[in-house]
């Protein structure tokens, strides 16, 4: 697909990472999906040409792995993630800055203040600096794309990574963008430079050197660069400020000065001196931690922040807002009645209509199993009505804490680990191996829907398919964990309940490490699947719902129907069904039966 | 008469995961990006997609710094679903307006009192004057296709927000499917046409008395087979360390009788003990 050029586009800032990247010429582009960074890479391989490698890595430390090789190979390299994401990285990433570039590579981390979609909430400015690269922070879809495109100049200016952090409401909003033309690139190749390439302690005391070397020179540019941008107005407060933050205080307060941030690291030291001088209050706003006030502060300029505004969660207008009414610098709204919230009708995600990994979690309830769970939709299992996870920590995590706590000697309930099959690959593979080498009494359900469901149906290395369609070899499950040396390996349709309950009765039984694979393609990405629908014979029905300890959405309250004995009895949602059969299989009554039409 | 063209505005568009909440937005977004107006616009993606709540917010005139609406500024508010289109009418502006469709779709989470069989679904702000209900369902089915409900909101909307109707067209034409368009340029011309349709009903239980249940086991007859334990919904039974069955939570039993029906011992029987109020939950007599 040609990309427009010179025209005004709305833009999701995911979109205008991609364009950015594009329009510098990147060769290559990596990542693995996490909310809110997965929308770049899907966005690229629908625009990029074709000479344009995008494809999913298997983990992020795989891809950063990826894109250091493509750069030193020659080639503009992007790599996206989420800021959990980064941690897996972290062991790359850490040290590149000590080898250096060639193609220039960028890597675009994205936070998620509020944990809209995430287990924790870190702020990865921490993690640009603590690598020592040059960081971006982009407030809307333009900046982004621009930032962008300066950040694959200014890595192979300086010679080291760069950081390109956003936040959800930045990556996951539209604003307009303004395109430029595509640079062209100079062609590079790899050449031998194993004094800069490999990190043996004598070359990498030396790479430290340059790292450091490096800092001042950044700080000058960034001290001297238009991203760093004062914007004088009333000089009785200053702000200064970054990212999303930048556009609710441009909202809040108007006649504030500003001092906007758009590189924050190294930071602009002398500008912020500079600015401090001309006001009379200083602040600082800034989502989450207090990154910009600790470094403002080690510069001795005193400074307000976080006493005012909050440090968990998004800021929002009404938190800036308040924070300021709280400083003393806003007057408190006058005349704003306080509107009582209507009787909260919960809303929480909920495992698909005709979702795979409910008879598993059935079954483990049942089995009153401890269940180490793991990163992916399956999570919702911990919730009602299902209630059949224990814990949840990091990706690929569900294996290793299975093996502790049956070294701890857990043992009135069978210990299970719960795993998706794309979080398998990512981090459970090893653990794997380290359960199997332990001897473990654990089994572990892989609970295989074939994709990255949670992200919206990203292909898996079983998958078939790359990002792009493109036929790929398929990477079988189940081979590999016998041979890891897994016994027994088990597949099972999740859709045959009884099959799912005996083979995981079967496999807690089993002495050592046992793995049970529930297979079944995920009901609503890559593909939306419909089956044959079902309803509920409502003079059959007599309302014990059973059923509805599926927690499937498509089961609902016949309102209309005489209660029986005072209980409602179940309707099915026809445009819900999914027709997965699993309530059918379960009904006492035997009142779920295929629906006469559809 | 055509209202004046808008200079600035807030919109949210709200509900449920799958009812293109996200598209209606874009349509919005880029009306006003049309009439060079500045446009931000902010969505949900990710976890709330599995069935949550969806939002997408529009902000749009000369100048849009934020892309969130703050509170006492939200100006129009699509709803899609009843208790999507309320969740956001604390923001409201106080010349604000909601169309909020008159469908109700229940969460499970909604539906857990299985002995009262009561939904607490909000009817409060029924008597805000900004609020109004649209029987968007039906129209869309009337229009030829029940995925319009969005593009009757929109048509609504349009009755409000006062862009050119010729300019609401080419951005349905710019976004929705091309097979689906004529049912959707129906669908906006009914929507315009809108009317004040009646809230949901008030899902209160219109019975208010149920029943309180004992339950009795003949220990002797017991074998500990465990059916009892696989069959309660409500996860009322336990086997303990002698194998027999035990009411672990016996207050929570709705009096379905399935385990005294699936014994195959007979040793359970399920014995109604008292009625009780659901709205008060307070006992009367046995």
């Amino acid at each position: 697909m040609a990309v427009e050029i010179s025209t005004q586009q709305l833009l999701l800032g995911n979109e205008a990472v991609a364009l950015g990247a594009l329009h510098a010429g990147v060769r290559v582009a990596t990542g693995y999906p996490g909310t809110p960074s997965t929308e770049v890479i899907e966005y690229l391989a629908e625009v990029a040409p074709k000479d344009v490698q995008v494809h999913w890595a298997t983990n992020e430390k795989v891809a950063w792995d990826e894109g250091i090789g493509a750069s030193l190979a020659g080639a503009r390299t992007l790599v996206t993630m989420k800021h959990v994401g980064l941690n897996v990285a972290m062991d790359a990433f850490m040290t590149s800055p000590l080898l250096g570039v060639n193609g220039g590579i960028v890597l675009l981390c994205a936070d998620d203040p509020g944990m809209h979609s995430s287990q924790n909430e870190q702020d990865t400015r921490y993690l640009g600096k603590f690598a020592g690269v040059p960081m971006f922070e982009p407030s809307d879809s333009q900046e982004i794309y621009d930032f962008v495109r300066a950040a694959f100049e200014v890595s192979e200016a300086f010679d080291t990574p760069c950081l390109v952090r956003t936040t959800t409401r930045v990556s996951h909003s539209r604003s307009r963008v303004l395109v430029q033309a595509p640079v062209a690139v100079k062609e590079r190749t790899f050449e031998r430079n194993p004094a800069k390439y490999v990190m043996l302690p004598a070359y990498a005391r030396l790479g430290r050197v340059r790292l450091l070397d490096r800092l001042p020179a950044l700080e000058r540019w960034s001290d001297s660069h238009p991203f760093t941008r004062e914007e004088m107005r009333s000089t009785a407060v200053g702000v200064v400020t970054s990212s999303i933050a930048y556009q609710h205080v441009r909202e809040v307060l108007k006649d504030a000065s500003v001092l906007k941030l758009g590189i924050t690291h190294p930071l602009p030291a002398q500008r912020i001196r500079d600015f401090a001088g001309k006001v009379d209050r200083l602040f600082v706003v800034e989502e989450t931690d207090p990154y910009l006030e600790e470094a403002i502060l080690a510069l001795g300029i005193a400074v307000e922040g976080k006493q005012y505004f909050p440090r968990a969660g998004e800021l929002t207008p009404e938190s800036v807002r308040h924070g300021f009414i709280a400083a003393g610098v806003l007057a408190a709204k006058e005349g704003t009645a306080q509107v009582s919230l209507p009787a909260p009708v919960v809303r929480p995600p909920v495992l698909c209509p005709g979702c795979p990994h409910v008879t598993p979690f059935l079954v483990l309830r049942e089995l009153e199993a401890y269940v180490t769970g793991d990163i992916g939709c399956y999570t919702l299992g911990a919730s009602e009505p299902l209630r059949a996870m224990d814990t949840c920590l990091s990706m690929g995590s569900s294996i290793g804490m299975a093996v502790g706590m049956w070294k701890a000697g857990l043992k009135q309930h069978p210990i299970v680990a719960a795993i998706g099959d794309s979080t398998f690959v990512h981090a459970g593979l090893s653990a794997l191996v380290d359960a199997v080498w332990n001897n473990a009494d654990i089994t572990v359900v892989i609970l295989d829907n074939g994709t990255t469901a949670m992200t919206g149906g990203q292909p898996t290395p079983e998958f078939g398919s790359n990002v792009r369609g493109t036929e790929t070899p398929r990477v079988d499950i189940a081979a590999v964990c016998r041979a890891i040396g897994a016994d027994p390996v088990v597949v099972v349709d999740p859709y045959d309940v009884g099959a799912t309950h005996r083979t995981l009765l079967a496999a807690t039984r089993s002495h050592g490490v046992s793995v049970v694979i529930t297979s079944r393609p995920c009901v609503q990405a890559p593909k939306k699947l419909v089956g044959r629908r079902y309803s509920v014979e409502t003079e059959t029905c007599v309302g014990c719902q059973l059923c509805m300890n599926t927690g499937c959405p498509a089961l609902v309250w016949d309102l209309e129907a005489e209660p029986y004995e005072n209980r409602r009895r179940v309707r099915i949602d026809q445009d819900q069904c999914t027709g997965c059969t699993v309530c059918s299989q379960i009904c006492p009554q035997s009142a779920i039966v295929p629906s006469s039409q559809g | 008469m055509a209202p004046r063209l808008p200079k600035q505005g807030n919109v949210v568009v709200a509900g449920v995961g799958g009812q293109g909440v996200v598209l209606a937005g874009n349509i919005i977004a880029d009306l006003c990006l049309g009439h060079g107006l500045d446009v931000k616009k902010a969505e949900v993606h990710g976890m709330s997609q599995r069935g949550g709540s969806v939002s997408a917010q529009v902000r749009f005139g000369p100048e849009v710094h934020n892309v969130v609406v703050e509170q006492g500024s939200l100006q129009y508010v699509l709803g899609f679903e009843w208790a999507e289109a309320l969740r956001w009418m604390p923001l409201l502006a106080p010349d604000g307006i909601v169309f909020a469709s008159s469908e109700r779709i229940l969460p499970p989470a909604a539906q857990r009192n299985r002995v009262g069989g009561d939904v607490s679904y909000p009817l409060e702000f029924l008597e805000h004057p900004g609020l109004r209900a649209v029987d968007a369902e039906t129209l869309a089915k009337e229009a030829g296709n029940p995925k319009t409900a969005g593009v009757v909101l929109l048509g609504a909307l349009s009755t409000e927000l006062g862009f050119p109707v010729e300019s609401w067209r080419d951005a349905l034409l710019r976004w929705v499917p091309r097979k689906a368009l004529d049912a959707n340029l129906r669908a906006f011309e009914l929507g315009r046409a809108w009317k004040q349709a009646a809230p949901p009903k008030d899902l209160r239980p219109q019975r208010t008395r149920s029943a309180l249940f004992r339950l009795e086991l003949e220990e002797a007859w017991c074998k500990g087979c465990g059916i009892c334990v696989d069959v309660c919904p409500e996860r009322i039974w336990r086997l303990d360390d002698l194998e027999v069955a035990r009411a672990a939570t016996p207050e929570r039993c709705t009096g379905c009788r399935l385990c005294e029906k699936l014994c195959p011992d007979f040793a359970i029987d399920v014995v109604q003990v008292q009625e009780i109020d659901l709205l008060t939950r307070t006992g009367g007599g046995a």
